[in-house]
């Protein structure tokens, strides 16, 4: 069924770049500030821990996909918990990803207006956002993994330019001393970077139109590192320039670094470069939650096409990042307070419950 | 049955019209025996075509059989009809054979065609159609009375333009030649490159009244597998009554109508398209026009130039990447400029934003309108140029650099930093394939709309979606964007840079899968004593 919603398919390395663009997208937007905040200059250790425990979430989920082939998350779910039970966790699950592309529209737009634009109206940028990712949900999966084949390469370049270009501010003496942070602050600041990388659940519904299916968890597990390696670039450099104290209280502690590049008077007020990196990659992973969002409830609803979904969907999501919340601020304490438990229930506790489900019905059946 | 059939009677006594092209009874019908009745019927087809030539003799051989040319004045080539076709038969006997060599009138017909002709090619046919689009072609027919079968003697010859430089893909060094309005002087210039008889020329009419012969051509085993059936289906399918130009096909065949891009490309270099041939694609050859549709189309194409493969790759693999910064310039440069003025000032270095702002002080305009001035000012000083009659290309070319450019800004009409930001991208665009310039000169126009109203935010939008609508763009199964998205590293070896011959090894993966294999590896020269 799911093969007739969605005709695409999508080869290995297409699958890698657009889970790393879904990941780190707003991972280095948002997350340094706080993990910094928590951990101080031993950030880049937490994201090593969180690094792990995605590595888990993308095992749990992975393995009950493939027992499932050719199913997405929301096709399966009926399936092991029953029709009626199955379609509510399903809607749940729909849920979950209308809310995670109006978060990260909204984290975007706000970024944007806090950054840049404070003169204008935040609902501007929101519809251009929903502009965008309605045109790209149109264009189906394929095309969505094409475009991250062209903004991964593109974003990592420009980043690592970026903080290359920064190296005359950076000092060593500010990640020093290292490993001076107590258990507890570690795994608080562990926490807003393992819902992030929870965000994996997302293959649970790509997995069905892979091309090939066996490197699955090779792929992810590679993925996640490549996200690794953008985060600890990001942070550890942002840490070089700023020192824990300033880089806990920037809202965007990148692009404050970004400012710090002055070279011959000529490579200045790069800022620009962040921005083009966090939209082109931010409409990538809105697009992925929308699609996914749009893809389950057809799924759930039995429709034979997705696409007329998309705009009322589209709407829906726009509201929805505009309404929830009254400022960045706000924004910000959710992302950091409640979003890890919020998330990691979707993330890690339901799928490892369904596993459990699944591992124990077909022992039964034995 | 036409009514002309019915008896000679009805025929005289009404003087009928011969038929037009709605009257299409006439095709299906076979050649009669005598010669009298077809004579009669092909005077009717071709009633006043007063370039049809109609010439009654007799045969040397048997002189009470009476035989008769018909060709088109102008397309026959008429020394040798005159030479090698009546001469042979109306007067002389073929030496080789006995005095008394006698033939009965049934054999007039193969004696004719085995003995009697000294043309180099001919076919036989009893079909009215085949005989008429023969004639029409410029062949010559012969018709043997008491035969219901006709003799096509391909002995063509008319007024056609000599093989000149290529008028729009202009290199500095590489072959000279390219394609004329001949198909078959184009097909035997493809030959001359590629001597080999997998290279395959289909030809099949089209166009219900030109009846355009249209050719497909692929080399056999590099071809990617299925385009050839599918280039001549989707052919196949056209019924219209005209084909003036390859562009005719193009938009027939076209896989995305809606879409402002173009993804067939068309060329009239010989050289690029043997090329594309080799790569694995196919070509569409159309009889009148000297450009060839090349498919499938990848963007790439347009910041590619035969003249690349020929010199040295160092140089251009440089020119490559000009070439691609003049592509994002060509686009997004007058996008950027009205943003940039319009709501980005603090992105100028404060020095430029002073020198730029000093220059507009006594501009009346918004910087949207000034741009947008210069930029139409810049596309009809283009389109004069094309246009204009030779004799008067001299006063057009110093109004544009004088009038315009000058004059405008003394007159405070325009700032200098527009006319600069404009010409740039005029000038960048030369450096691009023409065939894939022209979408993009028109999509130049909204963005720099949007970028006027939305400001850099907004212009990165839509840049996204412009993007997102080429990467769901298809050319014959073939995403169009290949191998940027889908991303395929080793292809980029011939987009971004031109790697050197030695290391290009295989043809496009996705292009030449049929056949990867372009040269035997380590091709590399090498010092002699390594050579063992």
């Amino acid at each position: 069924m799911g093969k007739i919603l969605e005709g695409g398919k999508i080869d290995a390395r297409q699958t890698l770049y657009l889970l790393v663009t879904m990941i780190y997208a707003t991972l280095i937007l948002f997350v340094p500030q706080n993990t910094v905040a928590h951990a101080q200059q031993d950030a880049w250790l937490s994201f090593l821990v969180a690094f792990a425990g995605g590595v888990l979430i993308s095992l749990v989920v992975i393995n009950l996909s493939l027992r499932f082939p050719g199913q997405t998350l929301f096709e399966y779910l009926p399936r092991i918990l029953g029709r009626f039970p199955g379609k509510i966790i399903g809607f749940f699950y729909v849920w979950l990803f209308i809310h995670l592309c109006a978060l990260v529209d909204r984290e975007y737009c706000s970024t944007i207006v806090a950054a840049f634009m404070p003169e204008t109206p935040l609902v501007v940028f929101l519809i251009h956002g929903t502009i965008m990712f309605a045109y790209l949900a149109y264009s189906g999966l394929e095309v969505l993994a094409r475009l991250s084949q062209l903004f991964l390469p593109l974003n990592a370049g420009l980043l690592t330019i970026l903080f290359v270009l920064a190296t005359p501010e950076m000092k060593v003496v500010n990640i020093l001393p290292v490993f001076d942070t107590s258990l507890l602050s570690l795994a608080k600041s562990t926490l807003t970077p393992l819902s992030w990388f929870g965000e994996i659940i997302t293959l649970a519904v790509i997995i069905p139109y892979l091309a090939e299916q066996k490197n699955v968890y090779r792929l992810t597990i590679k993925a996640l590192f490549f996200v690794l390696v953008l985060i600890e670039l990001s942070t550890v450099g942002v840490l070089l320039i700023f020192g824990p104290a300033l880089t806990g209280s920037y809202l965007f502690p990148v692009l404050n670094g970004t400012k710090m590049i002055n070279i011959a008077n000529f490579f200045e007020r790069l800022e620009i470069i962040p921005i083009v990196i966090w939209i082109t990659s931010g409409t990538v992973k809105a697009t992925l939650f929308f699609w996914a969002a749009t893809l389950g409830s057809a799924q759930l609803l039995g429709l034979k096409d997705y696409h007329p979904l998309i705009l009322p969907l589209a709407v829906i999501v726009t509201s929805l990042s505009y309404l929830l919340h009254p400022n960045i601020i706000d924004l910000l304490n959710f992302l950091t307070e409640d979003f890890p438990f919020y998330a990691l229930t979707f993330e890690f506790l339901i799928p490892f419950l369904l596993l459990i489900i699944v591992l124990i019905k077909e022992t039964g059946k034995k | 049955m036409f009514d002309f059939f019915k008896s000679k009677k009805t025929q005289e006594a009404t003087k009928l019209e011969s038929p037009g092209v709605k009257e299409q009874a006439w095709r299906s019908q076979k050649l009669k025996t005598s010669l009298k009745e077809n004579l009669t019927t092909l005077h009717f087809i071709l009633a006043d075509c007063s370039d049809v030539v109609f010439r009654e003799f007799n045969f040397a051989q048997l002189p009470d059989i009476r035989l008769a040319l018909i060709y088109v004045d102008g397309l026959a080539d008429k020394i040798q009809v005159s030479n090698f076709v009546m001469r042979t038969l109306s007067l002389e006997v073929p030496p080789a054979l006995p005095k008394e060599y006698k033939i009965s009138k049934a054999q007039a017909f193969d004696f004719i065609r085995d003995r009697g002709l000294c043309i180099h090619q001919i076919d036989e046919t009893d079909s009215l159609a085949r005989l008429i689009d023969a004639i029409m072609s410029g062949d010559t027919v012969l018709l043997v009375d008491g035969h219901a079968r006709a003799i096509i003697n391909s002995a063509r010859g008319w007024e056609a333009r000599s093989i000149q430089d290529s008028k729009t893909d202009v290199v500095v060094r590489g072959p000279r030649e390219s394609f004329v309005e001949t198909l078959r002087t184009n097909t035997s210039l493809l030959r001359r490159r590629i001597k080999n008889p997998a290279l395959k020329i289909e030809v099949r009419p089209i166009g219900q009244i030109t009846r355009t012969d249209v050719a497909v051509i692929y080399i056999k085993g590099v071809v990617y597998p299925g385009l050839v059936t599918e280039v001549k289906e989707r052919l196949s399918r056209i019924e219209i009554d005209a084909v003036l130009e390859s562009g005719y096909l193009e938009e027939l065949i076209d896989d995305n109508p809606l879409s402002p891009f173009c993804t067939i490309n068309h060329t009239d270099r010989v050289d690029k398209v043997a090329a594309m041939l080799l790569e694995g694609r196919a070509a569409i050859l159309t009889d009148g026009s000297p450009y060839v549709l090349t498919v499938p189309t990848l963007f790439n194409e347009i910041i590619q130039s035969p003249e690349d493969y020929y010199q040295r790759y160092f140089f251009y693999s440089l020119i490559r990447l000009i070439r691609l910064i003049a592509l994002i310039f060509f686009v997004t440069a007058p996008a950027i400029y009205v943003a940039l003025l319009t709501f980005h000032q603090e992105m100028l270095p404060t020095a430029l934003l002073l020198s730029i702002a000093g220059q507009r002080e006594a501009v009346p305009f918004p910087t949207i309108v000034e741009v947008l001035l210069m930029d139409l000012t810049f596309e009809t000083l283009r389109e004069a140029g094309i246009r204009m009659p030779q004799p008067v290309g001299q006063a057009v070319s110093i109004v544009g650099a004088i009038v315009i450019g000058d004059a405008s800004v003394r007159a405070g009409l325009v700032s200098p930093a527009t006319v600069i930001a404009v010409a740039l991208t005029g000038i960048a665009s030369f450096t691009l394939c023409y065939a894939g310039t022209l979408s993009l000169r028109l999509i130049r126009f909204p963005l720099t709309m949007i970028a006027a109203f939305t400001g850099l935010f907004g212009l990165i939008t839509s840049l996204i979606i412009l993007i997102t609508h080429l990467a769901s763009l298809r050319s014959f199964g073939i995403p169009f964007l290949y191998p940027v998205m889908p991303l395929s590293p080793a292809e980029l070896k011939d987009v971004v840079v031109r790697a050197p011959w030695w290391a290009m090894l295989t043809r496009p993966h996705l292009l030449g899968k049929e056949n990867l294999h372009r040269m035997k590896a380590g091709l590399k020269p090498k010092p002699p004593e390594k050579r063992k």
